[in-house]
């Protein structure tokens, strides 16, 4: 079993973020789980964009007239309740480390740890980019099809096109970003899904439960606040950018939390 | 290469897991690192690789922090728990993830896995592994980067015989390379077998930390048997003789050679029916030095 060990010429450079990256990369694509969890998302949302259309031309044939015109938003406007999946995704990959006792290997190949961190968020970011981009794009080609089938149209210009195509990629990648924070908090992988999946959907719509005016709380939250990006312009004063730019903040600072907190508790 | 701890203390909560420990760990030779358990072995090891942060002190190796090496794998080689990996991820995976990292290629994972004779099960998952398979993949992982130092914690935990002798071969080889080589072991017989050096600690503190041969040599004791116990007590009792009894008819005389004892004993006239010199074993020292610093001691039988 024994062979040289020594290696002929020095193994290895410096750490960074090219290395790290690939490092997590490597891990993602090792586990069948992440893979079919990323995979199933893709197909859900590509679903929900057929979906949409599908169920607008077959109301009709139960009441009187479709209540509203068809709009494009529709194809892409319930993103972030099914992005709530990759949340998670993200909170897994941080907090399996966590159950395994792979972090300790990890954070002593990469002591710094925030670049660890970061490596982590930019690889679910991607993956969750990529879903939001061809899911949003195969809902957008087959709508028109599915709505002429009941003789309805809607107008979608080139400018929108672009905000909701990469949009859905921009507001996947931002809100998967707040499950990587969530789980390297809390770090133990029930309560880090279970408050995940509480903080984005239940939580926002508590405040309508005390009060008429809790609405007005509830914008602000991360997937009310993202979904703006692919609502119709004119729903929320805050418009588009301003409702991505608040999941934004959002993400900023979970996401700075997690990485102080990484840093200064023991592994 | 040199480790360096300096008054480190680590306190959870209430409890000191190590308080004030001191010590340095040489290169070119094994050291073993030996303690009950809870004595504080894994929290000490812990914190010399940045996992954990010192209450007190610290923890260095070659002046600096572990955390500010810039390429770490390539200075430090750790082992600190076997399987410490997804049990659904393949050997290769766990591997490769981490030589990522440094940028270390495919070619020396492919190395240590046939270093460490586990290249046909490379792609099998870690899950099914058996412990001593575990094992053998955290040291593979810890020489990844080919580094100057290796910190192993209980690495012949699990081990088949022909693999503690492989470990304890390959320990030997890194140690002559000039390496530094610090593992921390319950198994006295190994270390004894192993060690050049050997760091003892107990209840969170360093008890011993010498030559593996200082400490066996122990003092000459003697045991002695004989009818006139009394008569040939008095008569070599001295300044720096200890003379113990066990039992009656029996000495154990410390600070005397077995000839002093039997010149004496022929003077007096005294018939004795055994003259033993005894040498202390690893595990009376050990066992002398931390019998009062026993951390989780099973009570009764």
């Amino acid at each position: 079993m024994t062979t040289p060990l020594a290696p002929a010429r020095p193994t290895g450079r410096n750490v960074d973020l090219f290395g790290t990256i690939r490092s997590e990369w490597i891990k993602f694509t090792g586990l069948t789980s992440n893979v079919a969890l990323a995979a199933f998302t893709l197909l859900l949302l590509i679903a929900n964009g057929a979906a949409m259309p599908w169920a607008y031309v077959f109301r009709d044939r139960g009441s009187p007239q479709a209540d509203y015109d068809a709009y494009p938003e529709m194809i892409v406007d319930k993103t972030g309740y099914v992005g709530v999946i990759l949340a998670v995704l993200a909170a897994l990959l941080v907090t399996n480390e966590y159950r395994s006792g792979q972090i300790r290997t990890t954070l002593l190949a990469v002591p710094q740890r925030i670049p660890a961190l970061i490596s982590k968020a930019t690889v679910i970011a991607a993956v969750s980019f990529v879903i939001g981009v061809v899911s949003s794009s195969i809902g957008f080609a087959i709508a028109p099809a599915i709505l002429a089938g009941g003789g309805y149209t809607y107008s979608l210009h080139p400018a929108d096109a672009v905000r909701l195509v990469l949009g859905s990629g921009l507001y996947l990648a931002t809100l998967s970003i707040i499950g990587i924070a969530v789980g390297s908090l809390i770090r133990n992988v029930v309560a880090s899904v279970l408050t995940t999946i509480v903080f984005l959907v239940i939580v926002p719509v508590v405040p309508q439960m005390f009060s008429q005016y809790g609405t007005e709380i509830t914008r602000f939250f991360p997937i009310e606040a993202g979904s703006l990006l692919l609502a119709p312009l004119g729903t929320d004063p805050l418009g588009s950018w301003g409702g991505y730019l608040v999941l934004l903040a959002w993400t900023v600072v979970l996401f700075s939390a997690a990485a102080i907190a990484l840093r200064r508790r023991d592994a | 290469m040199t480790i360096e701890v300096r008054d480190l203390s680590k306190r959870y909560g209430d409890h000191y897991a190590v308080r004030n420990a001191s010590f340095t760990v040489q290169p070119g030779k094994v050291t073993g690192f030996l303690g009950p358990n809870g004595a504080g072995k894994s929290s000490t090891m812990r914190a010399i690789v940045g996992l954990d942060r010192p209450t007190s002190g610290r923890a260095i190796i070659d002046g600096q922090q572990y955390a500010s090496y810039r390429a770490p794998l390539q200075k430090v080689g750790a082992l600190l728990d076997a399987k410490a990996a997804h049990r659904s991820r393949t050997a290769w995976n766990y591997l490769t993830s981490i030589a990522a990292t440094h940028h270390i290629p495919k070619s020396r994972v492919d190395a240590v896995l046939d270093a460490t004779g586990l290249t046909s099960v490379s792609k099998k998952k870690v899950g099914g592994f058996s412990l001593g398979m575990g094992q053998r993949l955290g040291i593979a992982a810890a020489l990844l980067g080919d580094p100057s130092t290796l910190i192993l914690d209980e690495p012949v935990n699990g081990l088949d015989p022909e693999g503690v002798t492989w470990v304890r071969t390959l320990l030997d080889d890194l140690a002559t390379e000039g390496r530094t080589v610090f593992l921390s072991s319950h198994l006295l017989s190994e270390l004894a077998l192993i060690a050049d050096h050997v760091i003892i600690i107990g209840r969170g503190e360093i008890i011993a930390d010498s030559p593996i041969d200082s400490l066996t040599a122990g003092g000459q004791r003697v045991r002695v048997r004989t009818a006139d116990t009394d008569v040939l007590s008095n008569r070599i009792a001295n300044a720096g003789v200890t003379i113990t009894s066990s039992e009656k008819g029996t000495l154990e005389i410390d600070g005397l050679t077995a000839e002093q004892i039997a010149l004496a004993a022929r003077e007096a006239d005294i018939l004795l029916t055994e003259l033993t010199p005894l040498r202390q074993t690893l595990e009376d020292a050990y066992n002398a030095l931390t019998r009062d610093a026993v951390e989780y001691a099973s009570t009764g039988r």
